[in-house]
């Protein structure tokens, strides 16, 4: 009975998922245009390939400077952001509201809109300029040494607002008895912060940074809109990478790449579930 | 908050997490299907946006009744791709689409109108599927040549032979694939200087140099003058590709170039004179700043500045004008008086004045495509139906339509591709897309100043030769 009504959602799944995963896979064994008939077996050629690319371990790397800027700063901030506004504040509603409006919006909007202000003579350098700063006007997204961090900036202006909602839903939960109880036995604000908030918004912050990582592992709308990882694939990612070889028809060696990219991101859930979150998981069924 | 209920309930946090995964991940793979990606598609846009003369009032009247193909054969449907999805362009095909079905009342054809990006991933989904429309947009060149060898498109050779040779033979070349011709261009154009009249007179410029040593000495001029010699949109890779490829087109002409067709090696002394050239023209930082992110449209793109009168010229094609003016001013006038002058010589190069660098629109014939498809091609080149193109939309490639083409600078234009002794194709729609991209990524490193000419000389090098 239970597989029949499985059985619709099922069906779908199968077809729209693990149909399209299973032909990446077999992509992936093959040299292949996209045009010609699936022939030129070629094994795991196309993986050797990708490892040895320049490009690709060079978006990789990228990834990765994602991915620790985001857990070293975006985090941190969206941290502080939630606690300051967990307080009794005037207009912290406005405030919190604010923070989150720039998650609400695409990343195609985010980045055509970032370009307009990053560009030369944007408005961000218009700003620097009358602020007697014209001094620090530069190539934001021009400059290959740079376009990586002006990204980094603009994801974290989009994202920190979730996150900052997640922590502050999070930071709700604890009751405020503890914190009182704390005080009353003279806990400083930064011991009842460290001992008591820090340790119970553990499962919420473990929850953060996995959407972090797996969000910058598989960056790819925001980038593409605002740079198309260039200039010379310095703000690149694995997903913008994986996207340029589909269109220049590297059909066989896309997939592998695509396959790469899933793995990883697999590996990373799968091990971050084991290790990280199990024992929130295991919680879970009881209360809360 | 939906993110956070999976905490709460442990178990399906897990599913739900994998499942998330799967469904981004394939969200990439289904470009395989090529619901999303443009995979053939270069990005040179030869393709609409073609500067246009102003239309003319009413509707286009395509005349010249088709004579041959007798009429009231067995019913036939030709199944008929087109980008040209706004008017003039649009509606002229329609007309001339009517006209040829009212001479013929046994063809019916099935228009199917589409913006660029859309049509190249809609045709490489019917492609892969093996369900090949009759006659579709091509570019010629390398994707083409990839249409051949999967046997897609059809050798129309034979049956093209009566008309082909009204048409420019260089640019019919374009579709021609080992001595076999598998489709019909209808307009075609070439990538010259564009340049504001007016900064030149500012900085004192008398007359458009005719080499690369005096063209290097106007730039320094301009930057004297404190205007910004070059627009370049590096961003987008292909309009630096422009410079590189003339070039080397410049120094070696055709003969380098066909050797280059032929065994894949750009490592020749002439085409990393050409890098090494280009670098000269680098170090003199001639081009707007943050060049390296500018894209070719939209107001912050090369067209911008260049539409804007913020630089006083511009490496493009025939299609620059209408896009320096959407881009630029915004109006329909631009604020200031546009010229236009060929890619200078390259003293001692082996490249003669008439060499020209560009391409066009054209048809490609499908595999099951019936005779009438062919003869459809004839009828919309006829030199009646090629004025009305001239006259709205491109330039024309029949002979006998040039008179179509008013404005002065698109007259030089087809001049310089009527007089050409050799027309080479964008060098990202010459090759394979892989190659083209690969030499559109290697130009902008040289850009950047992050690569040597020799070091992108081997690095397209072993992209061609690995295909």
């Amino acid at each position: 009975m239970i597989i029949a009504f499985l059985l619709p959602a099922l069906v779908l799944y199968a077809l729209f998922v693990l149909y399209p995963i299973f032909q990446s896979a077999r992509y992936s064994l093959f040299d292949w245009n996209g045009l010609e008939p699936l022939t030129k077996f070629v094994g795991l050629d196309n993986f050797r390939e990708a490892f040895r690319a320049d490009q690709f371990q060079g978006a990789f790397k990228h990834n990765v400077i994602l991915v620790v800027l985001s857990l070293v700063l975006q985090i941190p901030f969206a941290l502080a952001l939630a606690v300051l506004l967990d307080q009794k504040l005037r207009g912290r509603a406005v405030l919190r509201t604010m923070f989150f409006a720039p998650y609400i919006l695409s990343e195609v909007v985010t980045g055509v809109v970032w370009r307009q202000i990053l560009r030369p003579n944007g408005l961000l350098d218009q700003s620097l300029g009358s602020a007697g700063g014209s001094g620090l006007v530069h190539a934001w997204l021009g400059d290959p040494d740079v376009v990586l961090f002006s990204l980094f900036f603009v994801i974290s202006w989009k994202y920190f607002g979730f996150h900052m909602v997640l922590l502050l839903a999070g930071l709700q939960q604890i009751p405020r008895e503890l914190g009182e109880a704390a005080a009353i036995d003279g806990a400083t604000p930064w011991q009842r912060f460290r001992y008591i908030t820090l340790p119970l918004l553990g499962p919420t912050m473990r929850v953060s940074i996995f959407l972090s990582v797996i969000g910058a592992l598989q960056l790819f709308d925001l980038v593409w809109v605002t740079t198309k990882g260039g200039p010379i694939n310095a703000s690149a990612t694995m997903a913008t990478y994986l996207y340029d070889q589909f269109r220049r028809g590297q059909f066989g060696y896309a997939s592998s790449v695509s396959v790469i990219i899933f793995s990883l991101s697999l590996v990373v859930a799968l091990l971050y579930q084991r290790f990280a979150l199990r024992r929130d998981l295991q919680g879970a069924g009881v209360g809360a | 908050m939906s993110r956070i209920r999976p905490l709460r309930r442990g178990g399906t946090f897990a599913l739900a997490a994998v499942l998330a995964l799967a469904t981004a991940a394939c969200g990439s793979d289904d470009k395989e299907g090529g619901s999303t990606a443009a995979p053939v598609a270069t990005e040179a846009p030869g393709a609409t946006a073609v500067d246009a003369p102003p239309a003319t009032e009413g509707q286009p009247e395509a005349t010249s009744a088709p004579n041959t193909a007798a009429a009231g054969g067995e019913p036939v449907t030709i199944d008929w791709w087109h980008i040209q999805n706004n008017d003039p362009g649009k509606a002229d095909w329609q007309a001339m689409a009517d006209a040829y079905t009212a001479a013929h009342p046994n063809v019916t054809i099935k228009i199917n109108v589409m913006e660029n990006e859309a049509f190249k991933a809609a045709l490489q989904t019917n492609l892969q599927a093996g369900d090949v429309p009759d006659l579709f947009q091509s570019w010629g060149g390398g994707g083409l040549r990839e249409q051949v060898e999967a046997g897609l498109v059809q050798d129309i050779t034979e049956s093209s032979k009566d008309f082909i040779g009204d048409l420019n033979a260089g640019v019919t070349g374009l579709y021609n694939v080992d001595g076999k011709q598998y489709g019909i261009p209808f307009d075609a154009g070439m990538v010259g200087f564009w340049y504001n009249k007016e900064l030149f007179t500012q900085a004192g410029i008398e007359a458009p140099p005719a080499t690369w040593d005096e063209f290097l000495d106007v730039v320094q001029k301009l930057k004297d003058a404190g205007i910004t010699p070059i627009a370049v949109g590096a961003g987008d890779k292909w309009p630096a590709h422009f410079y590189y490829s003339y070039l080397m087109i410049r120094l070696g002409g055709q003969e380098l170039m066909d050797s280059i067709a032929a065994d894949g090696n750009f490592d020749r002394p002439e085409v990393i004179k050409a890098g090494q050239e280009l670098q000269r023209l680098i170090e003199l930082e001639p081009f707007q700043a943050g060049f390296l992110a500018t894209p070719w449209d939209g107001a912050d793109g090369e067209a911008g500045y260049m539409g804007s009168g913020q630089a006083a010229m511009d490496l493009m094609g025939q299609w620059a004008p209408g896009a320096f003016r959407s881009a630029g001013a915004g109006g329909d006038d631009l604020p200031f008086e546009l010229g236009w002058f060929p890619f200078p010589m390259v003293e001692g190069g082996a490249g003669a004045a008439t060499d020209a660098f560009g391409g066009g629109n054209g048809f490609a014939v499908g595999k099951d495509a019936p005779p009438e498809a062919v003869d459809f091609l004839r009828f919309i080149t006829s030199v009646d139906n090629a004025k009305i193109w001239g006259a709205h939309s491109g330039l024309p490639v029949t002979k006998g339509a040039e008179s179509s083409v008013i404005d002065p600078n698109q007259q030089m234009v087809l001049a310089g591709l009527n007089d050409a002794t050799f027309l080479q194709l964008f060098l990202d729609q010459f090759f394979t897309p892989d190659v083209g991209a690969a030499v559109n990524d290697a130009v902008q490193t040289l850009f950047a100043g992050e690569a040597s000419p020799e070091e992108i000389a081997a690095t397209i090098t072993s992209a061609a030769q690995s295909g």
